[in-house]
Order: C-alpha cells, then sequence, then structure tokens
C-alpha cells in the first residue's frame, strides 16, 4: 500500500513542502530511502526502526520505499524522522484509518520512541501557513515557538505513540494555546542599564543619536574604558521590537537551532563574534545546508565589533554590502540563500596601539607613524558606513566610586521612540535617516545658508574628507529630529561634525 | 627648460655621483671658477681624489652626451634647477656657509626670492599646539613664505596653514623621487600645485639620516627668522634653530608649560635668548611687517567656553559643561563651532584646548 505524509524542507528561511511517500510491495527485505536525503536523513531508518518497535508496533518486513518528493531538493536535517515513520506504519496498514489530510508533520525520534525538538520549526510553521497549510504535528519541547501564531492548529507531542493516537482518532488532543506577546515582551528585560555607566555623557549621547537614526557608531577609547559595558546598553534604549519584527528575528535563530525555552526571541539580539571570526561565520554559509552568519542572528538588534581593527580585513570587508542592502544572500554551489541582516553596527577600537593617545592621566607612547598605520586598518569604505564616531574617556578611580550615573534607559528610550515616529512620518515606511540616499538627503535634508556656511567652513578648516559630508548632513538630521526640529539648525550641523574624529584626513 | 652656461655649469658638476660637497666645489672652482685659482683647486682635489679619477670627471663634465642626459632625466621630472648663478637663487642662502650647488624644484620658484620664516618642530606635538602651528603659519603666510620640512606633526601642520595662501615652501630631506615620509606624498603634491617644493639632492637621491640635519641648514639658511613650535630637549627642530642663530637669524620659539616633553627644547631656547611668541603679530612685527587680523564674531556661549579654557587649560567636556552651566552635548556644539573658527583644538579622549 502506499502512504503519503507532508513535511517540510527549508531553504534560507523559505519552507517548501516535501511530500514523504511511503510504499511497502512484497519481495525480498529491504529499505530503499530515495530523493536526495543526506547523511542525517539516510540514518533515520535505524532510528525510525528501534522507535516503531520501542512503541509496540512492528517495522513491517517487506520491501520498503520511501521517497522524499520533490527529488531535486536535498533533504537536511533529522525532522523527517517522524513523518517518514508514519507513512511506514501506515503503508504497513498498522494505522490504515488513519487520515493524514492536510496534515504537516516535523519530528526526530529517538529510541525509545518518544519525539525530539527540530530546528526551523517557526519558519517551516509560517511558510506552511501561507501555502494554505493549518495542522500541524511538532515536537513538545518547539511547543513555544508555535505558540505565537495565530490561526493554526498544532499539537505538540512527546512521543511516537501519541502522534499515531492522534492521526487515527483514538485519543483526542488539544492543540497548543497562542499565547500573547506583549505579555512576553513585558516580562524580558537586558539585565542592564544605562544608568549604571557612570560618566560618559558624550558616548551616551552618541549613542542616543545613533539608535535614534539607525546609525551605525564606532567607540574609541582605552582599555578599561567602558565601551563593551556602554555597546550593551544599546539594546535597552532601543525601541521594543514588534510582533512582526520579533517573528523575522525568531526564524533566523529557529533556523540556526539557537532558541532558547522560550521559543520567541522578543529582546534585541546583541551579538558579540569574537575577533578571529572568520567571514563565513559572520555572514553566513556552510556546507550543505546554509545557515545564518552573526550578521543575520544580529538582525534589528546590535552586531557588536570589540577591537575592530584585530578583525580579519576580509571579515570586515564583508560586512560592507550587507550594511547597504540589509540583508545578505549567500550563494553556494547547491544555490543561493537570502537571509535578512538589518543590524546597528557598534564597533569599538583603542585609540592608538599603546590605547592611550588623548588619555588625561596616561602619557602615549605611539608614534605617529604607528597611529596612523593602527587606524589605517579600517579601511575607507567601511569607515564611510559608520555615521559616528565617539570617544570614550578613560574613567578614573573616584568617577567608578561616585553614586552620579545620570538618565536610566526608559528614559532615553521615549526620547528615541519619538524620533523614530517623526521618521517613520517623513518617509512613510519604517525607514530610517542612517539610510537615506543622495535623493532623500536633497530632498528631506535642506540645508539653510548659514548650515551651508558652517559645513564648509568646518571641511575647511578641520580638513575633513568629502564622503563625510553626507554622514555628518544625516546625523545632523537624526540630532534635530531628537530636537523635534523640522530644519536642521545651524547647532545640529556642529553637533555632528564634533562625531567624526576618525574623518579628519591625519591628525 | 634652457640654462646659461654658468648654470649649467654647476648643475652638471652636482650630478657627477660619488663626491662630498666639497669636492664638487672644488671641481667647479677649477673648472669654472675665478682665473688663476684654475690650478689651486684643481691641485686640492687631485689630491683629495686622484689624478685618474680627475681626469674622469673633467671628461665626463665636457660629455655633451652625459650633459643631454643629465638635462633630460631632470626635464621628464618636471624639475627646474636653481644655482647660485641663477636670478632666483636667494642672497640670504647664498651667504650660509655651504650654500647648496643647485637647488632642485618644483612649483612657484619665484617664491625663494620672497621673506621666509621658517617653521619647524617635533614629530610628536601636542594637538593644540599643532592647532597653533597651523594658524600661525595660515596668518604668516599672507605676508611672508613658510618654509618648512614634510614630516607629521609641526611640519605637516606649517604646511596644511601655509597652503591656504599657497606661500610655501617644503624643502625636501633627500630626492624628490622618495618622499620621506611616503604617506604625506599627497599633501606634498598640493604644495607642488600651489607652492614649491625645493631639494638640494638630484631626484634619485635616496634619504639617509644625516641628510635630515644638512637639509635644516638650507631652511634656516632661506629664512629671516625660524619660529620653533615644539622642540624636545634633543631634535632636529633645534638644530634648525641653532643654525638659523649661527646665521644670524632671528629665532621665535612657542613657550610651552611645564612638564611637557615636546615643549623642553623651546622653553630652553627662549630661556637662551630666543623670542617668545604668542602672536603672529610677534613675528611680523620683528621683520616690520604687518597685516590686518580678521577678528571673528563671537556668540556669548561660545565667549563663555573659550574663556574656561583659557582660565583653566585643557579641559574635559563635561568640565566644560560644568563649568559653563550647559548641557555636555551642548558644550560639544559650542565646542565644535570654536574648532571650526580655529580658536580651540581638540586633544583626543574629549579633552580640548584653548589656541
Amino acid at each position: 500500500m502506499l502512504a503519503k505524509v507532508t513535511s517540510f524542507a527549508l531553504v534560507g528561511l523559505d519552507g517548501i513542502p516535501v511530500e514523504v511517500e511511503a510504499d511497502i510491495n512484497r519481495g525480498m527485505t529491504s529499505y530503499e530511502l530515495v530523493g536526495l536525503p543526506d547523511a542525517a536523513v539516510k540514518e533515520s531508518k535505524e532510528r525510525i526502526y528501534s522507535a516503531i518497535h520501542n512503541s509496540r508496533m512492528r517495522f513491517p518486513v517487506n520491501r520498503i520505499t520511501v521517497n522524499l518528493a520533490p527529488a531535486d531538493i536535498k533533504k537536511e536535517g533529522s525532522h523527517y524522522d517522524l513523518p517518514i515513520a508514519l507513512a511506514i506504519l501506515k503503508a504497513g496498514e498498522q494505522i490504515g484509518g488513519a487520515d493524514f489530510g492536510g496534515l504537516v508533520m516535523m519530528g526526530e525520534l529517538a529510541l525509545d520512541g518518544s519525539i525530539r525538538p527540530v530546528s526551523g520549526i517557526l519558519p517551516a510553521l509560517i511558510s506552511a501557513k501561507k501555502r494554505g497549510f493549518t495542522k500541524f504535528i511538532i515536537p513538545a519541547k518547539n511547543a513555544n515557538e508555535a505558540a505565537y501564531i495565530e490561526g493554526v492548529e498544532v499539537y505538540a507531542l512527546n512521543t511516537l505513540s501519541e502522534a499515531v493516537a492522534l492521526v487515527t482518532g483514538e485519543r483526542r488532543f488539544s492543540p497548543v494555546e497562542t499565547k500573547s506577546f506583549t505579555a512576553v515582551l513585558k516580562s524580558s528585560s537586558y539585565g542592564t542599564d544605562m544608568a549604571l555607566v557612570k560618566g560618559q555623557q558624550i558616548a551616551k549621547r552618541a549613542l542616543e543619536i545613533a539608535v535614534a537614526g539607525w546609525h551605525n557608531i564606532l567607540l574609541s577609547g582605552p582599555p578599561g574604558a567602558g565601551k563593551t559595558m556602554l555597546a550593551r546598553c544599546i539594546p535597552t534604549i532601543m525601541p521594543d521590537l514588534t510582533f512582526e519584527e520579533a517573528l523575522e528575528v525568531t526564524q533566523i535563530h529557529s533556523v540556526a537551532g539557537d532558541l532558547s525555552e522560550e521559543g520567541i526571541i522578543s529582546l534585541r539580539p546583541f551579538r558579540t563574534p569574537h575577533h578571529t571570526a572568520t567571514t563565513v561565520s559572520l555572514c553566513g554559509g556552510g556546507n550543505s545546508k546554509i545557515k545564518p552568519g552573526e550578521i543575520s542572528k544580529a538582525h534589528k538588534g546590535v552586531l557588536f565589533l570589540d577591537e575592530l581593527p584585530e578583525y580579519s580585513r576580509s571579515a570586515l570587508e564583508a560586512l560592507r554590502q550587507p550594511l547597504e542592502d540589509k540583508q545578505i544572500t549567500v550563494s553556494r554551489a547547491g544555490g543561493a540563500v537570502t537571509f535578512p541582516a538589518d543590524f546597528m553596527l557598534c564597533a569599538s577600537m583603542n585609540p592608538c596601539p599603546c590605547g592611550n593617545y588623548g588619555s588625561t592621566f596616561k602619557e602615549c607612547t605611539c608614534t605617529p607613524a604607528q597611529i596612523k598605520k593602527y587606524r589605517a586598518k579600517i579601511s575607507g569604505p567601511l569607515l564611510d558606513r559608520i555615521d559616528l564616531q565617539v570617544e570614550v574617556d578613560g574613567v578614573k578611580y573616584e568617577e567608578l566610586a561616585s553614586e552620579e550615573g545620570g538618565e536610566s534607559s526608559a528614559e532615553i528610550k521615549k526620547r528615541v521612540e519619538k524620533a523614530r515616529a517623526i521618521q517613520r512620518e517623513r518617509f512613510g515606511s519604517p525607514m530610517t535617516n542612517a539610510s537615506m540616499g543622495e535623493r532623500e538627503i536633497k530632498k528631506y535634508c535642506q540645508l539653510s545658508p548659514d548650515c551651508e556656511r558652517i559645513l564648509k567652513s568646518a571641511f575647511e578648516r578641520l580638513s575633513l574628507s568629502a564622503r563625510a559630508r553626507s554622514r555628518i548632513i544625516k546625523v545632523a538630521r537624526t540630532i534635530a529630529d531628537l530636537d523635534y526640529s523640522a530644519e536642521i539648525k545651524p547647532q545640529h550641523i556642529l553637533e555632528a561634525t564634533s562625531y567624526r574624529n576618525f574623518d579628519v584626513k591625519e591628525q | 627648460m634652457t640654462y646659461s652656461q654658468s648654470e649649467l655649469g654647476y648643475i652638471i658638476a652636482d650630478s657627477l655621483e660619488g663626491f662630498t660637497y666639497k669636492q664638487k666645489a672644488c671641481f667647479l672652482a677649477a673648472v669654472c671658477g675665478k682665473r688663476g685659482e684654475h690650478i689651486k683647486y684643481e691641485q686640492i682635489l687631485i689630491k683629495s681624489v686622484g689624478g685618474g679619477v680627475y681626469n674622469k670627471m673633467r671628461a665626463l663634465f665636457s660629455s655633451e652626451a652625459y650633459r643631454a642626459q643629465i638635462l633630460e632625466r631632470l626635464d621628464a621630472r618636471g624639475i627646474v634647477c636653481v644655482t647660485p648663478e641663477s636670478a632666483e637663487y636667494p642672497e640670504r642662502l647664498a651667504n650660509i656657509p655651504a650654500p647648496p650647488h643647485v637647488l632642485y624644484c618644483r612649483g612657484r620658484t619665484s617664491l625663494l626670492k620672497g621673506e621666509c620664516l621658517g617653521i619647524v618642530g617635533s614629530r610628536r606635538t601636542p594637538a593644540s599646539t599643532l592647532a597653533a602651528c597651523k594658524k600661525f603659519a595660515g596668518e604668516i603666510s599672507r605676508v611672508m613664505t613658510v618654509v618648512t620640512g614634510v614630516a607629521d606633526g609641526a611640519d605637516s601642520a606649517a604646511v596644511k596653514g601655509g597652503l591656504e595662501s599657497g606661500n610655501i615652501i617644503c624643502v625636501l630631506p633627500g630626492g624628490m623621487d622618495h618622499i620621506y615620509p611616503s604617506s604625506n606624498s599627497s599633501l606634498l603634491k598640493s604644495v607642488e600645485e600651489r607652492g614649491l617644493i625645493i631639494s638640494e639632492w638630484q631626484p634619485h637621491i635616496a634619504v639617509q639620516r644625516y641628510m635630515f640635519t644638512v637639509r635644516n641648514r638650507i631652511i634656516a639658511g632661506l629664512s629671516r627668522g625660524v619660529l620653533v613650535v615644539s622642540a624636545p630637549k634633543k631634535s632636529g627642530a633645534l638644530i634648525t634653530a641653532n643654525y638659523a642663530a649661527d646665521y644670524g637669524r632671528e629665532v621665535f620659539a612657542f613657550p610651552h608649560s611645564l612638564g611637557i616633553s615636546a615643549g623642553e627644547g623651546c622653553n630652553e631656547l627662549i630661556k637662551n635668548g630666543a623670542a617668545l611668541c604668542t602672536n603672529p603679530l610677534d613675528i611680523l612685527g620683528a621683520f616690520g611687517l604687518e597685516y590686518k587680523a580678521e577678528q571673528q564674531p563671537l556668540t556669548p556661549g561660545e565667549r563663555k567656553v573659550l574663556c574656561f579654557l583659557k582660565d583653566n587649560g585643557r579641559s574635559h567636556v563635561q568640565a566644560v559643561a560644568a563649568g559653563v552651566g550647559v548641557m555636555a552635548f551642548e558644550a560639544v556644539t559650542l565646542l565644535s563651532s570654536l574648532e571650526i573658527k580655529g580658536l580651540v583644538a581638540r586633544c583626543g579622549g574629549n579633552n580640548y584646548e584653548a589656541v
């Protein structure tokens, strides 16, 4: 007899329905699995065999053929165990009355017959829903991932026997209850706050501007100045993730297989790849299954590159294109996959090799040539995409011991949200100031003659490089937004020019 | 480029390789010097290099093919030679003990005849001094020509200031094909276009250590006075100042506060009688020159910030904000504006200093 079950294959974040067909005929005992399975899928036979036996059922002894259609897509991962097992049972007429119509299932089997969690449930669920599927069987441990999708009937089950009971109608199960995203949002916290950072008013202000306009930022400062701590506070002043954004982010992490118990990501990601990271680990890739890299995992959040000059040149240069396009297309021989990568880049570095350039209490021992060489490690085109470059102060002992903290993240966040609202209204889309092109700059950043004059003299006096111009204007636009000012005023331009340490042609 | 016979003599004699300055000077005196002295210098030179070599020198000197080759090499690089026989050769330079035989020039050679001020300083110069150096160079170059080197730090700052008017001469330590440090080649390119770069070495000669000191005598020799903006106890800037003093030129120096190593040499100079200089007019006044300084209007806020910096010296933005009674980001705005006006300098780590 022939049996058919539907499952899903993932290509990037896209789910493609896969028909799992099992056919049992008379003949010499054999088991054939066809349809471009990879090693993990091929090995499923042994797991299925034991799982069926240990669920007090019988693995048919006949000529078994299992086909995964369409046969031209490579099938990867362990989530075909459950559909294959059920298809075999039905084809062997042990669960003859089972109804698989419109049902999508995914799950890995353990030898004892229990269902293990798998990665990529959420993106598969979302694409299946788009294709009209509404009924699902998934591993119980993945239940939370499915809990935020409305309009679907999801059964999160623990064992193969339960799955059998469900499809044969022996037992009734209640579908996973939908949870409210706002409740999760309220209960989650970043565990840090701007109020905990002592001093650093310039850097805090710069971070506020950066977040308000979604500008990338470079923090430079002596070792131990608190660059990392500041960076960790960035997500705390970002507007909360919307449900749609959260789903997008969760899908990426679901594919990467690093979702937590909660099932949905409600906090903005903060990724800190070490400087030994390879290009592939940053951008995504992989041998058979293409997985998202750090920049995609930082989608809608912060990618923090500590000690920027220490990263390999090729890894840094690879960031340039995603920084522009907000997504990355990873191409391999097996195909191309596009992952979203709309992250805010926050990088940190020392001002010079010894780290004490500009420090008030330690003398810098570097020669100008050494400093130049150190800074030249970051290419101009990459620096071009970093709108704000700020110095972080070295902290003295007295400051650390003092009580004075400053504004809390919540207060800053309120201002950021208002500035974002202004931007949404201006562009009529979720676009931000940082992604303005020349056309938008011309349209929305009209400079008064006064501002033009200041900008011109700034360029002459401070020997700024020409490409700093549009960057300064964009940042000035954001500062004006934070100031609720419709036009860019001279003081906005002036403040913007002060966040441009590295643009000065040379010191 | 066409040269007179006597100019050619200098150019060709200078192109002979493997001889010292003195030997070349003897050779010049022997082949085209005053009548009656030929034999004397010939004898000296033969004693120094040997008769065979001397004959070879003479043969090469009179070879038309060799002359054509040398001139072609210079023309190909767009280099103009100025020799003591040329009209452009400045008298001041000719009066020093060992004036260069040839100045290889690129740019406006007319600058050589002007009134020059040498500006020298250390490569490691504090940011506020750099800003002051740039400002002085900018203002002085409107009436005089600024002469300096090509190093990072003070030299570069002086060049940037001088470029505002284009009255700037850079004296290279080696030949023109070898810019040192190479990172300044783009800066030199603009000097070449708007000012003048000179060297006493043939273009293909690479820089060697001793050439820096030798070059400094030209900076001092060209100038009516030398301004030392910064100098540690042992530095090239002090060597230039010593040359200037030896040649009877004025020496000016910026005062520095105690405990800054880049200022020790300057303070020492002042102690020994150099003119303390705090205003471009100090220098111009010494030469009987003047210019009208532009007064930049300041807002009340800017004036307050500037006063605070002048009273307290180098200060952090937060200190300025607290002192003036504004928010930190407002202080940043005011400081930026003052920086653009050239009145304060940013010296790293969000610290600022009045210029």
